[in-house]
């Protein structure tokens, strides 16, 4: 059965179209990183960005200048990797919470854990600890607002999205009084910059050092995701239809909330708090691909990526001056999510 | 299914206690059939009957072409070939009840486990799910299914547990078990079981409820 257009009654397209829309996303994402290396205050044309990289890898002998060298190695292309990984870790982990949750409404952001990660970070950075320790600060902090905002929803008798999405809502605004509140202590010449920063969401501090002790954690996030796409799927039932079924939701979800939660915090110690990503995207690539999350995690992952990567190069470009990058993810997230809201009420 | 602490007794499968055998082994052994399945995600039909498959591969794996061959298999066994594209939402109460009877099937368990298939389907889809009921009975699978309807045990079942407000009533052949005493207790309905023949000749049985008794025809005039 092939999809005719126009017929809302059929699902989505067969496997084989929809492997070959992610890998067209793909390509297209791999297009923009190599467009966007030469965007900014000191242009390249891809001709030249493709040269420096090949004469990088060796490939290509012939004249480079240094300053394309230093533009595109030093400084776009950590930043440009860090827009991939932010943007695809913050989208595949708000894919995996709104299955898991069985909730369309959340998201990283949503359910407070940007903003606990954020604390864990803020603390971290105040009490001057290494950087691999605010990964593991920002990642417990991550891990017990999600922890607690779901064991709230799961008290009140209120109907469970809603209440998943408040809580999250207060658990957040809490996250964000505490780190103001460290904020106020920290110490203005060195501590306060740098939380202030993680606060706007920017990629411009982002160096291949801090990439590098990002890696792992992202790495380890990703796999778990993708392995465990398909049984995302089952924990979108409820939990005694999966277990007739033959699965271990408990052990699935703690799995999956883990792996999503390791994904968000790590993005953002790398990016700061970016704001709707994990919630838009989720909901385009189910408006591509359908539900089925063998589709929907390597698709919200390369949309992710692929969208991130354009604002972070609209935020670079646009004005003289820098954009935070959440300002730009904001503009398009918050009437995407009124958009959801109103076509979700208009069906009933 | 296990999800249930007994207040008193055992519940054995086989010979085993049931919360003995692992969900996953177990999955492998029964498969439920629910009266209604409303996911929060629009999932097609394909999908949804692939989600039956989930005890024959791992947490890390995803269905592969035995799988897939199995999907196929069940959906065309039940009609919805045609369908498999469709969202699972939008199909009518009976295809939604025989695509997760393809669920079932998929999973390759030897008992289902049906609660009310029919409560919530007009008449024909009613009759079309029985039907394969029967069928289903006939190649081996064992049935165990819950019914408000004291006539659909008749034409489809081989032992009836006729129960009220958690208190056992009969269980034996529904010829043994449905009696008009009986019926009266379970169902605060006087009944009588009328025994016919259809056109084909096929001895049926029919629970007629009983109307009182005229009041006397005189009256009228």
């Amino acid at each position: 059965m092939k999809r005719g257009a126009g017929h809302p009654s059929t699902g989505p397209a067969g496997p084989g179209r929809r492997f070959a829309a992610i890998a067209l996303i793909g390509a297209a994402l791999l297009l923009a990183a190599v467009l966007s290396l030469g965007v900014g205050y000191y242009a390249l044309t891809p001709l030249q960005v493709v040269q420096a990289i090949g004469s990088r890898l060796g490939l290509y002998h012939g004249e480079v200048l240094p300053q394309a060298l230093t533009v595109v190695f030093r400084s776009r292309m950590p930043r440009i990797i860090a827009s991939v990984l932010i943007g695809g870790a913050l989208s595949v982990s708000g894919a995996a919470y709104q299955g898991m949750f069985k909730n369309p409404l959340v998201a990283p952001e949503i359910l407070g854990v940007a903003a606990g990660a954020g604390l864990g970070a803020s603390i971290a950075i105040a009490g001057g600890f290494p950087y691999y320790m605010t990964q593991v600060f920002a990642f417990v902090f991550g891990l017990a607002v999600v922890l607690i905002a779901y064991l709230i929803s799961g008290r009140t008798t209120q109907l469970p999205t809603v209440s998943l999405v408040l809580a999250g809502v207060m658990l957040k605004t809490l996250c964000t009084s505490a780190i103001s509140m460290i904020k106020y202590v920290a110490d203005p010449t060195d501590a306060l910059p740098a939380i202030t920063f993680w606060l706007m969401g920017s990629l411009n501090k982002v160096t291949w050092d801090s990439l590098r002790f990002s890696l792992p954690m992202m790495a380890a996030g990703f796999l778990v995701l993708h392995l465990m796409r398909w049984r995302i799927n089952l924990l979108t039932l409820d939990d005694e239809e999966a277990i007739s079924l033959g699965a271990n939701p408990r052990r699935d979800r703690i799995m999956v909330v883990v792996a999503a939660t390791v994904l968000s915090a790590a993005a953002v110690c790398l990016g700061g708090i970016i704001e709707w990503v994990g919630f838009m995207i989720p909901h385009i690539a189910r408006m591509l691909f359908g539900s089925e999350y063998k589709y929907i995690v390597p698709a919200s992952t390369l949309l992710g990526a692929l969208f991130l990567l354009a604002a972070d190069g609209l935020a670079r470009s646009l004005l003289v001056m820098e954009l935070p990058l959440s300002v730009l993810t904001s503009f398009v997230g918050a009437p995407f999510f009124i958009f959801l809201i109103l076509r979700r009420t208009g069906r009933g | 299914m296990g999800f249930l602490t007994p207040s008193a007794g055992s519940v054995t499968l086989g010979g085993e206690e049931i919360d003995r055998i692992p969900k996953r082994q177990l999955a492998h052994r029964i498969a439920y059939i629910p009266q209604r399945h409303t996911p929060v995600f629009t999932y097609t039909v394909r999908e949804v009957v692939t989600m039956g498959r989930a005890s024959h591969f791992g947490a890390f794996s995803s269905p592969r072409g035995v799988d897939h061959a199995e999907v196929e298999c069940a959906l065309a066994r039940l009609g919805l070939s045609e369908s498999a594209d469709r969202m699972f939402a939008q199909l009518s109460g009976g295809q939604q009840q025989l695509a997760l009877i393809a669920r079932a099937i998929v999973q390759q368990a030897g008992l289902l486990l049906m609660d009310e298939p029919t409560a919530s389907l007009d008449y024909h889809n009613a009759m079309q799910v029985l039907e394969l009921v029967g069928e289903l009975a006939q190649d081996g699978y064992g049935v165990l299914l819950s019914t408000h309807s004291p006539e659909h045990p008749f034409a489809y079942a081989d032992r009836v547990l006729l129960m009220k407000q958690g208190r056992v009533l009969g269980f034996d052949t529904p010829e043994q078990t449905l009696t008009s005493e009986n019926l009266l207790s379970a169902y605060g309905v006087d009944m009588d079981i009328v025994t016919m023949r259809d056109r084909h000749g096929a001895q049926r049985r029919i629970c007629l409820p009983v109307r009182r008794a005229p009041a006397g025809e005189g009256e009228v005039w």
